[in-house]
């Protein structure tokens, strides 16, 4: 049997359920549309030159600034939990991994209300902190971009765990006994050894990170408000309410060509390094 | 064995548990300087705990580790004047050759000058200049090995600790890179503490051996008189081929290359009683197997019933079969009383 015959379902799900609606996406980020919303069949690039609006280019700052600092904040957070759990026992590392990876098995929207519940003005913070009588008028601590940050840090937060914990795992230990028995402390052999030797697992995690928190839609849509306006929530409003779909279409293809050239470096350097490794 | 005997390493009833388990009971050991001292047993003996306690890789369970006369038990490696070439010499994959080198003088703060004075001398050394700018996946196994004992030695330590660095590489390597390793060593006048579970890398190279079993010492001897003398069954055993001959209350141990063979002159008849300083016994051969340099001849012997073996040269005039009668001797003093 041909071996290639395995691969057949996948290939038809991605063809019908990927390639061709983004096809449609690519086809009606050029079209035009009528008041009312409906599509008009001509080309346009009026959808494109729309984006270099001040608004939109701002937006697309903050998007960034956004997903930039959600990556840094989740490998800071992410780094020492990951290291933390390969020192532990494999008992205990396997109950922190499920620890790490159980807000997965709950859907994002309850999780992004969860939050809701805590950090709103009669939200579990504010009462505790009013009962204790250390404020006496309640925080506003919901509905702005430090609580869409902390959103986006929890559930971005596995994705950054999991690829470095990997790498952590697979670092020879005998590399670390070697380094100390060298003169290395503990906190050199961390610098000179494990953190160069992880940059892959650390690299992986920033990429799915940064990414994910680019077309992010549901968390600042819940704990963000109507104040806070990213991306994903722009997207989310030209098909939704606004009825854009043309202009819907052409921020959802630039965001995906800006994750694709993402993806394509970080690709590239991991090969740079491996053809350095190989040639003499 | 060298002149001095400045004692380089003192192991003062030093002592290893894991969890229950007692690895190392209480065990003295005295290295001198200078010599290539060699832990031998089978794997599991604890030789390679040993190892890594003298390198601070490892915490004794009690007891004491002086090393040039310092207490150092409880010292990290990072704070002792002892390198390690490890098993399978774990050389930092994402540095060049220069940089591993180099890395133990930078964690040093050896000045640039004094860096480059000493890399120049293990690179010569360890004849690794053409490769100074590659990466260890680009080496074969023995220069990687090289690059581990160049990295090793650089830094001057006091005692170099080797466990099993020879292990990986294939049987020609090995033997090649073992006088290499010994010239080195006596070049250098270094203090080697090797650790191996080859006998032979063990009788070739060493000045003393300490063999080992279950974690116990069972002998510390030169090589010749590991070999020749051993004091113990498991020595006796696990050192070379051997036969045992059971007495009442004792054994004897007889090298296979001391048995000489000869006719049964009188066949149905008592072999001819025992001189002062040869034996004699008669058997059956069972096999003769053949090893390229020997042959390696099989006999039951007609009364204990006991299989010997023995070695034949090919200088004799015949061949033996299987199946023939045949006599064995050998001199008195080529026995091994062995009381335990």
């Amino acid at each position: 049997m041909n071996k290639k015959v395995l691969a057949w379902p996948i290939l038809v799900w991605l063809t019908l359920f990927l390639t061709v609606p983004l096809c449609f996406v690519v086809a009606v980020s050029f079209i035009q549309r009528s008041a009312y919303g409906q599509l008009i069949y001509r080309f346009t690039i009026q959808n494109y030159l729309r984006l270099i609006e001040p608004l939109y280019i701002q937006i697309f700052i903050d998007t960034l600034l956004m997903a930039i600092l959600t990556t840094i904040i989740t490998f800071i957070l992410g780094y020492p939990l990951a290291y933390t759990i390969t020192k532990m026992n494999k008992h205990l590392q396997n109950i922190w991994l499920v620890l790490v990876m159980i807000p997965f098995w709950i859907n994002s929207l309850i999780r992004s209300y969860a939050w809701v519940i805590i950090l709103r003005s009669q939200g579990l913070i504010n009462t505790l902190l009013l009962s204790w009588g250390i404020i006496d008028q309640p925080l506003a601590l919901l509905y702005n971009s430090s609580s869409v940050l902390l959103g986006m840090v929890y559930t971005q937060l596995p994705f950054m765990v999991l690829p470095i914990y990997v790498s952590l795992e697979q670092l020879d230990r005998r590399l670390l006994e070697a380094s100390s028995d060298l003169g290395a402390t503990p906190w050199k052999t961390f610098w000179h050894i494990t953190l160069p030797l992880t940059l892959p697992g650390i690299a992986a995690g920033s990429i799915l990170v940064f990414i994910s928190a680019l077309g992010m839609f549901v968390v600042p849509d819940i704990v963000g408000g109507a104040k806070s306006a990213l991306i994903g929530n722009l997207i989310q409003n030209q098909f939704l309410s606004a009825r854009n779909w043309p202009f819907g279409s052409a921020l959802s293809i630039v965001l995906s060509v800006f994750s694709l050239i993402l993806i394509l470096l970080y690709y590239r350097v991991l090969k740079v390094q491996q053809t350095k490794e190989v040639k003499p | 064995m060298t002149k001095k005997q400045h004692v380089m390493i003192q192991l003062e009833t030093i002592e290893k548990n894991f969890a229950e388990n007692q690895v190392i009971p209480p065990l003295n050991l005295s290295i001198f300087e200078g010599e290539f001292l060699t832990l031998l047993g089978p794997s599991g003996c604890g030789k390679t705990t040993l190892l890594r306690m003298i390198a601070g890789l490892e915490e004794p369970s009690a007891g004491n580790i002086y090393l040039d006369g310092q207490q150092v038990t409880y010292l990290p490696p990072y704070k002792r004047d002892v390198n390690m070439i490890f098993q399978h010499y774990a050389l930092f994959p994402h540095m060049t050759v220069e940089q591993n080198i180099l890395f133990g003088l930078r964690m040093k703060k050896v000045s640039p000058t004094e860096r480059e004075k000493r890399i120049s001398q293990v690179i010569a050394l360890t004849q690794l200049e053409a490769y100074r700018q590659r990466k260890p996946r680009q080496l074969s196994g023995g220069q990687q090995q090289r690059v581990a004992i160049a990295r090793a030695l650089v830094n001057n330590p006091k005692v170099l600790l080797l466990d099993e660095p020879l292990g990986a590489l294939d049987y020609q390597l090995r033997k090649s890179l073992q006088i290499e390793l010994k010239s080195l060593q006596r070049e250098l006048g270094l203090t080697f503490i090797y650790v191996t579970h080859d006998q032979e890398e063990a009788l070739t190279m060493s000045d003393r051996i300490v063999v080992m079993n279950q974690g116990k010492i069972e002998q510390t001897g030169t090589p010749h008189e590991i070999y020749h003398t051993p004091m113990s069954q498991f020595v006796a055993g696990f050192i070379g081929e051997n036969n045992f001959i059971k007495h009442e209350d004792f054994y004897i141990s007889l090298r296979p290359e001391k048995i000489n063979l000869c006719e049964v002159m009188f066949q149905g008849e008592s072999p001819p009683p025992l001189t002062d300083d040869t034996s004699r016994l008669t058997g059956t051969i069972t096999d003769v197997v053949f090893y390229g340099t020997i042959d390696k001849v099989f006999i039951h012997l007609d009364d204990s019933g006991q299989t010997i073996m023995a070695y034949q040269y090919f200088d004799d005039k015949r061949r033996w079969q299987a199946g023939e009668k045949v006599g064995l001797w050998w001199n008195l003093k080529d026995e091994v009383r062995l009381d335990r």
